[in-house]
């Protein structure tokens, strides 16, 4: 139902998009009468907030990072989730590859790929040192997980662009695990040296920051893999 | 016995459409008349402004009206726009035709002023015309995207509120973040 908004074809009739309007999934504004207050609080100072983040959804997503600079509204809309559930309903969502790589060294930071724009941009930093081991071995590290759907051609596009599509599963990761829930990144256990943590970050993509989540009860066998 | 009998009725009723082929012509270029925010009097076909869900509903509910639609929150300049729109949406009603429907679409909004595309979200919104809307807000974030901060603030006259400290705190994570990335 939500949809209706965003299939916007010639088919689209009003009566459905009335039935739309009924049912409260887009709810318009009709007034004229705003005071000053309650237009220099908006996202765009002449228009609904709820019109303008069809706007802003619109963009692609590469270019929040630059935008949030232009009000602290457009700061808090880029960090919040309803923006993004516009983005959902507009299918306008996109799919980024977040790489986690250890350079000659033995840094190890995350990237992300946005492939629409061919940018990469690299996450904050996790809040401590993540599992660095077996760096003796001399060549980067690489992690490739896909937060947002499925992805398995970007990233084995990536693999090939990198040239280490045979190598890449016999890497050393360090030992710590990741997966994907829900649009979230997360990171579980690790080396830190020669000790195994328990510890498990978790990056959220729309506020652009890394939490600690409870950690676990059990030590991480350093070796197995994490799907989601 | 029934059915002769009837057929001097249906020979009367085929007679008379003349007349009513001429009203129907008639009502579809009846004209409808809308009063802008700013009193301006538009008269625009009713094909026209049945693409406008308000003024639909509101002769929905009033059929017979030939009252003047008063659209108080729409001014004559984008409402005039709006209605060039909805005269080029018509043609693909009877026509569908993605391709160039997207063509014309590219080509109304490229004509147009910031402004221009600017003041007409308001109107297709309180006229709920979602083809528009969509057009209009897709327009919008091309002409915004890859922009500068300032360019962005003066396109839709935003206030910069953060402090200088805090913006170039932003900024220096904004660099930060795309530290490894060539600018095009």
């Amino acid at each position: 139902m939500g949809g209706v908004l965003s299939s916007g074809g010639p088919k689209c009739r009003t009566s459905e998009y009335n039935e739309m309007l009924n049912n409260g999934s887009c709810k318009r504004q009709k007034t004229s009468s705003i005071s000053y207050d309650e237009e220099s609080s908006r996202l765009i100072p002449f228009l609904p907030d709820e019109l303008s983040i069809q706007i802003l959804a619109r963009l692609p997503r590469f270019c929040y990072f630059n935008l949030r600079s232009v009000s602290q509204k457009w700061k808090a809309t880029f960090e919040s989730a309803e923006l993004f559930k516009v983005r959902k309903e507009l299918g306008s969502t996109e799919e980024w590859l977040y790489v986690l790589i250890k350079d000659e060294a033995d840094e190890l930071s995350w990237h992300a790929l946005d492939p629409l724009s061919k940018n990469w941009q690299r996450l904050p930093p996790m809040p401590n040192v993540v599992c660095a081991d077996e760096s003796k071995r001399g060549f980067p590290g690489l992690w490739l997980r896909n937060v947002v759907g499925s992805g398995i051609k970007i990233a084995e596009v990536i693999r090939s662009w990198l040239g280490q599509k045979d190598t890449l599963d016999q890497m050393p990761f360090g030992g710590c695990s990741n997966g994907a829930v829900d649009g979230c990144l997360y990171v579980l256990g690790g080396f830190s040296r020669a000790t195994t943590m328990r510890s498990v970050w978790r990056f959220d993509p729309i506020s652009n920051k890394w939490s600690k989540m409870t950690s676990m009860s059990t030590v991480f066998d350093p070796c197995t893999g994490y799907m989601v | 016995m029934s059915s002769s009998a009837e057929n001097p009725t249906l020979t009367a009723e085929i007679t008379k459409p003349s007349t009513e082929i001429a009203t129907e012509t008639a009502q579809s270029a009846k004209k409808i008349t809308l009063k802008t925010s700013d009193d301006q009097i538009f008269e625009v076909e009713e094909s026209v402004a049945m693409e406008f869900a308000t003024v639909k509903s509101f002769f929905e509910d009033a059929p017979s009206s030939t009252d003047t639609v008063p659209l108080p929150n729409v001014p004559a300049k984008p409402f005039s726009q709006v209605i060039e729109f909805c005269k080029e949406q018509i043609k693909f009603k009877a026509n569908p035709d993605e391709t160039e429907k997207k063509r014309s679409n590219s080509e109304f909004v490229k004509e147009k002023t910031n402004e221009d595309l600017v003041e007409m979200i308001p109107v297709a919104n309180y006229l709920e015309i979602k083809d528009l809307l969509d057009v209009l807000n897709q327009a919008v974030a091309d002409r915004i995207q890859n922009r500068s901060v300032e360019y962005v603030r003066s396109f839709f006259g935003i206030d910069n509120d953060f402090t200088s400290e805090e913006e170039a705190l932003l900024r220096e994570e904004h660099a930060w973040a795309f530290e490894d990335v060539d600018e095009d």
